[in-house]
């Protein structure tokens, strides 16, 4: 898979022939220098943008072939993402936030809502769900920001840095319920980052420089037990929808 | 500076097209209103004027006699006068072209006006007017008695040449002349009839408009070292006292006539670049959005604040100056496509206009390139003040904290809510008797401006209130729509007032036009009851027909079917305003010359002030010739009641009968006052009238009466250029002066509505590119490209909406403070105030779907926007 951006007066090889496989249920981590074109590739499996040449095929469904209203809907129904600076929607409290997906699926408004204030209550922020991202502290827009991912019961889950603007305690945390979700759903996980820490959780390590897989690795175990056990934590509750029957 | 200039200001005008023409043109279209009035008010001026100055070439001193006119006879003894070197009398009046087959609704033909100029053609001071050596005249036909040299337009548009036959439509009816030469009209004469001008000898012009010896004015010329106050006082010694030698007028007596309305165009056109600054500001905020960051890295290498501002001011003043040139140029093609309304509006209300070139003056262009640099730079100052005010370190941060805006939205809907108690105590404070123009033109203006300052407050309280409903309604986009209303209120309520105001504008307008339909339509239901109504050149009897001679109505009663006749005559005098009435000593009105038996009789006008004894006997002392009856507002309005007398100017001097008795009338805005019409005949030495009322046999059934007017059109219609119109016909075309009289006024406010609407387009912009990244967000969670469309185009439809509804209530106080204190001060008609229901509904619903289509735009780019690029955006 390639890709390619025509700015202005240059044209930038982000990515220049990278294949690779990823399994359901697997924890990969992608890593890299900036400008080695990890998020590109992270965007790419996130239909958010398109290969310039190659294929591109996602839970079966090949994504150039969609057209933009099925890929936003595959975004909606089967994907979750988390971003570097939370991309939460300023106007909206933590639970419309939350059930934004839903919403926008059609799910009914109340449905939704109790869905959002749902999984916000599991990642600890129950106190916290008419509050508006404005008043809410980084960690904890965070975990608004993996309720969204989480909320529509996704097979794929994206996160683009989502430790990368955070406190080591918050950001740990995001990995815990990270973690958690995927041991009780099975959730694919593709996570792109800078910090070797956060990388050594994964199942595998995708190195990538100047637009091209450098290296793949597996962590070995003895660096993997290194990683602290994931903490009891809120998702561990009844009612969690991340069963992989309940898949839309 | 200059660098700074380039590199950064320059340089994002080229980057950004878009924005870049969107607020040229807002500039464009707020001057264009601007210049498109200033050139229409000018070009009724200058036509009007053009008129009324021909054959005064370089005279330093005219003798006018108003509407009574000069006696020639005088003439020899002004040119003996010592101290004048040459006199020139001259005669002006429009007539109608009488092609084959053409004349009053019977003819098949549509004939144009020519404004026919007499001169006295022997006379050395006389000149053609303002025509240079494109002169071409036949001597020999010269010579002959039907002798006419016509405009080379004339010539060209109706294919004839020397030699050729023309005829026109004349006091004895039709009348043939002789084309013996062409001449090309210069001035503002050649504005008049679009320059269709025929040019007669003085004595021959006076005979086919019987005038029985008179012309309009005397023009003088001084001889060398004369002192024209000397020559003036000189000339007076000999004058009636009617008359005056004074230097020339410069249409004095035109502005007195159009005031009104050119007052209403010139608040129409203030409304329009009012409006065209909340847009310019809308515009200049996304600026200042936009370039947050570079004012921060601008500011961190050491530009200073002035050195910032300046470059804000510099580009304002660049787009101003490029809107204004191009609003200049569509500033003329409005008024060009107005001009028809205009002339139309003057010549049913005032004085016979046909100008068809709109006239640009150099100091209304001045004014045009003027006006949009300033309205630019005052709609910049608020965003460059804000640019100003933030730290270089905050400027460049992605996660700007938005400052609450609520602060500043109270304390800007308290000042409206001050301004808007200062006008409701000026209003209650004020009498009945209400205040003129100005005073209406401030406490409107204060309505509108504190209904403005209010609006943003009110829709982000409103907002906040039906949030939940519209989530309800429209789902995750309705929630989103209303929030991006409610994260920026400070922008949705600048365009929520903008287009409040245009709508609010329209809606107070409309509400005058029905109270004032409403009022006249009872008016013309009980005044009106001829059977036929006759007029010459024009369906409605006015002072700009085309003069008969009273004895036409002698042959009318002849037809068939036929039992009365009653002529009338209007005319425009100069009457007495009391002081403290906001006129001059003396102002226009509408002298209605009729037969007052008749009035008496058969009218049935509303009396509102009467001698004791009695309206038959106040009629009586009108019939005797010392009394007259005024209309109620000429009453009112100049401070006269029954018993009193008023001075009226007449070619024999000044006149003071009685206010015999005051009735209701809408005829015109001046005031009426009905004479007798043998004593105007007497006093004025005039028996031509403009129009007659005719009542058929009693019991004569409506076909019986259709007959009756076929007869009368083929009868007089080919020869006289007669209408006929039967009473219904009649009403409703009365009925239609009172929409026409607003239609221009209408079509300026409509242009301020484009205005506000572009206003709705910036700022639906503006939204799109604060709010990208979050559209970004939306889009990777799952919105398509629908879910953004319907969103954007869901705000603009609330915008639209809550601008409409506030735009009704604003409208309607305009509405009230127009019919109860405006029209009651300025014109003295007491109007009941009703309110516009159909066109408020109209102006509501096609604001807010227009506000919707407006949306359309934005909504398309929105969702085109490229999620990652979104995403990535500051």
């Amino acid at each position: 898979m390639r890709k390619t951006y025509d700015l202005a007066r240059v044209r930038v090889d982000a990515l220049r022939g990278v294949d690779l496989t990823v399994e359901q249920g697997e924890f990969v981590a992608i890593t890299g220098p900036s400008g080695s074109g990890k998020s590109t590739l992270l965007h790419l499996t996130g239909a958010l943008d398109l290969p310039t040449s190659g294929t591109l095929n996602v839970l079966g469904e090949m994504l150039s072939l969609m057209p933009d209203d099925a890929l936003a809907a595959f975004r909606r129904r089967k994907l979750g993402f988390v971003f570097q600076f939370f991309n939460l929607l300023p106007t909206l409290s933590a639970a419309e936030n939350a059930a934004l997906p839903l919403l926008l699926d059609g799910t009914p408004r109340g449905e939704a809502l109790d869905r959002g204030r749902e999984i916000l209550t599991r990642v600890g922020l129950a106190d916290r769900l008419h509050h508006r991202p404005e008043e809410l502290s980084g960690g904890q827009q965070q975990r608004v920001a993996l309720a969204r991912a989480l909320v529509a019961n996704p097979r794929i889950l994206l996160a683009d840095e989502p430790t990368g603007n955070l406190d080591s305690e918050a950001g740990a945390r995001i990995l815990d319920l990270l973690d958690e979700a995927r041991a009780q759903r099975g959730l694919t996980v593709l996570l792109v980052t800078h910090d070797h820490e956060v990388a050594r959780r994964a199942d595998r390590i995708v190195r990538l420089r100047d637009g091209l897989i450098e290296s793949i690795e597996r962590p070995v175990e003895s660096e993997r037990a290194l990683v602290p056990p994931p903490q009891p934590s809120p998702l561990r509750g009844e009612g969690v929808s991340l069963r992989e029957d309940e898949v839309p | 500076m200059r660098a700074l200039i380039r590199g950064v200001a320059l340089r994002r005008l080229r980057l950004e097209p878009g924005r870049s023409a969107l607020l040229t043109l807002g500039v464009a279209l707020g001057v264009a209103v601007f210049v498109a009035v200033q050139a229409l008010n000018q070009t009724a001026l200058s036509s009007l004027g053009g008129v009324s100055q021909v054959a005064a070439g370089s005279a330093a001193l005219e003798i006018d006699g108003g509407a009574g006119g000069v006696p020639l006879s005088l003439l020899e003894r002004v040119r003996a006068t010592e101290g004048v070197r040459a006199a020139a009398p001259a005669l002006a009046r429009y007539a109608r072209e009488a092609p084959p087959d053409a004349g009053g609704d019977s003819g098949s033909v549509s004939t144009e006006r020519v404004l026919v100029l007499g001169i006295d053609v022997r006379d050395a001071a006389s000149t053609l007017p303002d025509a240079d050596d494109s002169v071409q005249v036949d001597p020999v036909r010269l010579l002959s008695p039907d002798a006419a040299v016509v405009s080379a337009r004339l010539l060209e548009r109706r294919g004839l040449e020397i030699g050729s036959q023309l005829e026109l439509f004349l006091a004895d009816g039709r009348r043939a002349f002789t084309i013996a030469g062409s001449f090309q009209p210069h001035g503002p004469i050649s504005l008049a009839a679009g320059g269709d001008i025929v040019v007669l000898d003085l004595a021959l012009a006076m005979k086919v408009f019987a005038t029985d010896g008179r012309v309009d004015r005397i023009a003088i010329a001084l001889g060398k070292g004369a002192d024209s106050d000397e020559v003036a006082r000189r000339l007076r010694s000999f004058l009636a006292p009617a008359l005056d030698a004074k230097p020339p007028g410069k249409a004095v007596k035109s502005e007195a006539l159009l005031g009104t309305m050119q007052l209403g165009l010139q608040l129409a056109s203030l409304l329009a670049l009012f409006i065209g600054i909340f847009l310019i500001y809308n515009a200049m905020s996304i600026a200042v959005v936009r370039r947050r960051p570079e004012i921060g890295v601008l500011r961190a290498v050491g530009t200073t604040k002035r050195q910032l501002a300046l470059l804000f001011f510099a580009e304002a003043a660049a787009f101003g100056l490029a809107g204004s040139a191009l609003g200049i140029f569509l500033g003329w093609l409005l008024a060009q496509a107005a001009l028809g309304g205009v002339n139309s509006q003057v010549s049913q209300l005032y004085a016979t206009l046909d100008a068809r070139t709109a006239v640009l003056s150099p100091l209304a262009i001045v004014l045009g390139l003027l006006v949009g640099p300033l309205a630019t730079v005052i709609a910049t100052a608020p965003p460059v003040y804000q640019a100003l005010t933030i730290a270089p370190v905050e400027a460049a941060r992605k996660d700007l904290p938005r400052r609450d805006p609520r602060g500043a939205l109270v304390k800007l809907a308290v000042l409206g809510g001050i301004v808007l108690l200062a006008c409701a105590v000026g209003f209650f404070a004020s009498s009945k008797d209400g205040f003129g123009l100005i005073g209406g033109a401030v406490i409107q203006a204060g309505i509108a401006g504190g209904a403005a300052a209010i609006a943003p407050l009110g829709s982000f309280a409103l907002f906040g209130r039906v949030r939940p409903l519209l989530a309800r309604i429209f789902g995750p986009v309705g929630a989103l729509a209303a929030d991006n209303i409610l994260a920026r209120p400070g922008r949705a309520g600048v365009t929520v007032a903008a287009l409040m105001v245009a709508l609010g504008g329209v809606l107070g307008i409309s509400g005058l036009v029905t109270s004032l339909r409403g009022a006249v339509e009872s008016w013309v239901n009980q005044v009106l009851s001829a059977d036929i109504y006759a007029a010459a050149s024009t369906p409605l009897g006015s002072q700009t027909n085309t003069l008969l001679r009273s004895s036409v109505a002698d042959e009318i009663k002849t037809i068939e079917g036929v039992e009365a006749v009653y002529p009338l005559r209007f005319v425009f005098e100069d009457v007495e305003a009391r002081p403290g009435n906001g006129l001059a000593k003396t102002a226009p009105a509408l002298l209605v010359a009729v037969d007052v038996d008749f009035l008496g009789r058969r009218a049935h006008m509303p009396i509102s002030d009467c001698l004791p004894e009695g309206p038959e006997a106040a009629l009586g002392e009108v019939v005797k010739g010392d009394a007259v009856a005024v209309s109620t507002n000429l009453a009112r309005h100049r401070g006269f009641s029954a018993g009193e007398r008023i001075s009226i100017r007449t070619p024999q001097g000044e006149w003071r009968p009685r206010v015999a008795i005051c009735v209701s009338d809408f005829s015109s805005e001046h005031g009426c006052i009905f004479v007798d019409l043998p004593e105007y005949a007497r006093r004025w030495s005039d028996t031509n009238v403009n129009a007659f009322d005719l009542f058929c046999k009693k019991g004569a059934t409506d076909p019986e009466m259709k007959k009756t007017v076929e007869r009368l059109r083929s009868r007089f219609g080919p020869r006289y250029d007669l209408f006929f119109t039967q009473s219904s016909a009649f009403r409703l075309r009365i009925l239609s002066v009172v929409e026409s009289a607003f239609a221009v006024t209408y079509s300026m406010q409509i242009v301020a509505i484009g205005v506000a609407l572009l206003g709705v387009v910036t700022t639906m912009f503006a939204a799109i590119l604060e709010r990208t990244r979050d559209i970004g967000v939306l889009r990777a969670v799952g919105a398509s490209r629908g879910h953004i469309r319907r969103a954007v185009v869901t705000e603009a439809f609330l915008l639209g909406a809550v601008a409409s509804g506030f735009a009704v209530t604003t409208g309607g106080a305009i509405g009230i403070t127009l019919v109860t204190r405006v029209i009651s001060g300025e014109y003295g008609w007491e109007l009941e105030y009703v309110f516009p229901w159909k066109q408020a509904i109209f102006g509501a619903c096609s604001a807010t779907v227009l506000a919707t289509i407006a949306g359309a735009l934005p909504a398309a780019r929105a969702a085109r926007v490229k999620i990652v690029e979104a995403l990535a955006y500051a």
